[in-house]
């Protein structure tokens, strides 16, 4: 199976994305209730995929990432936040994140991020992320 | 802050914003009722989340309030096995998630208008019969209805020009 650690503070976003990959059957889930935690956590288990909030405690999702990607340069790291400001997210792509998905999100949309990431396809473009944003997060 | 000062033109961007996401969260019809001028008291509700708007040429306060029964509704809709636990910390926890996510579609979506925000993290206050003043503030309350009940968006922006530089002491 699969690993995936997911790293949002809020437990009931943990709980969503995890219900999704549940329903797939193919993924093991690690969560991290921060961004030091997700470090952390990442050393010790090494998962397949991340997906990273970034307004968190500790460490926020930018400097998480900075940080995973100066341990493993080939970590696939998922942003996942409510802040989708270019200036933002452009951070987060250079700073080696793979993709990047806005709150609220549909279903389909992370099993798919999460899937490109594990055959390693490359980045998708901005326009076609913010398609997304008209999607609901329970569909 | 009186009602002269208020953005009437921001506070209409900003709640068609937070209507659109609420809509996107919950794959949910939301109305938007009648305006009207907030009086010092939140109307016969439990919980309130507070939070703050500060940009280069505004700043100002949105309250988010609802009754408790509303905020585990919405909980429940998203993640049943949350609210099964029946525990209101995490009731609190999920809401602040939601106004969260409806906060940084707001900074999106000013952004987009080359309008830069931020909106701080939310502060949630909560029990019965409690009241919030304001002195120096008036607001405007939109209610937002849907099939959970009634959120009131208490909002209070004022325009200020160029970004206030605090000075170094």
């Amino acid at each position: 199976m699969k690993k995936i650690l997911i790293a949002d503070d809020a437990k009931l976003m943990r709980d969503i994305i995890e219900h999704v990959l549940n329903e797939t059957g193919q993924f093991e889930i690690i969560n991290a209730h921060n961004g030091r935690e997700a470090i952390d956590k990442y050393k010790s288990h090494k998962p397949d995929v991340v997906t990273m909030d970034i307004t968190m405690d500790e460490k926020n999702g930018l400097e998480a990432t900075q940080e995973i990607m100066a341990f493993d340069a080939n970590a696939k790291i998922i942003i996942v936040t409510s802040l989708g400001q270019d200036k933002l997210l452009n951070a987060c792509l250079a700073s080696g994140a793979r993709d990047y998905i806005i709150k609220p999100f549909s279903k389909d949309r992370i099993k798919a991020s999460i899937l490109n990431a594990l055959e390693d396809t490359s980045i998708v473009s901005k326009q076609t992320h913010r398609s997304h944003l008209d999607m609901p997060i329970v569909t | 802050m009186c009602i002269q000062d208020l953005d009437a033109n921001f506070i209409e961007l900003f709640l068609d914003s937070i209507e659109s996401t609420f809509s996107k969260v919950f794959n949910t019809e939301v109305t938007r009722g009648q305006m009207s001028i907030w009086r010092n008291q939140l109307a016969d509700h439990d919980i309130a989340v507070v939070t703050g708007i500060i940009g280069e040429e505004h700043t100002g306060m949105v309250i988010y309030s609802m009754k408790g029964c509303t905020a585990e509704r919405m909980i429940q809709f998203l993640d049943p096995s949350l609210a099964k636990e029946n525990d209101m910390k995490m009731i609190y926890d999920g809401l602040s998630e939601i106004i969260c996510i409806l906060s940084g579609n707001a900074m999106t979506y000013f952004s987009e208008n080359e309008v830069e925000i931020d909106i701080t993290t939310p502060s949630i206050v909560a029990g019965n019969a409690f009241q919030m003043h304001m002195p120096n503030h008036t607001m405007l309350t939109a209610d937002l209805l849907s099939q959970f009940g009634t959120m009131d968006v208490n909002i209070a922006i004022k325009r200020h020009g160029k970004k206030h530089k605090i000075k170094a002491a």
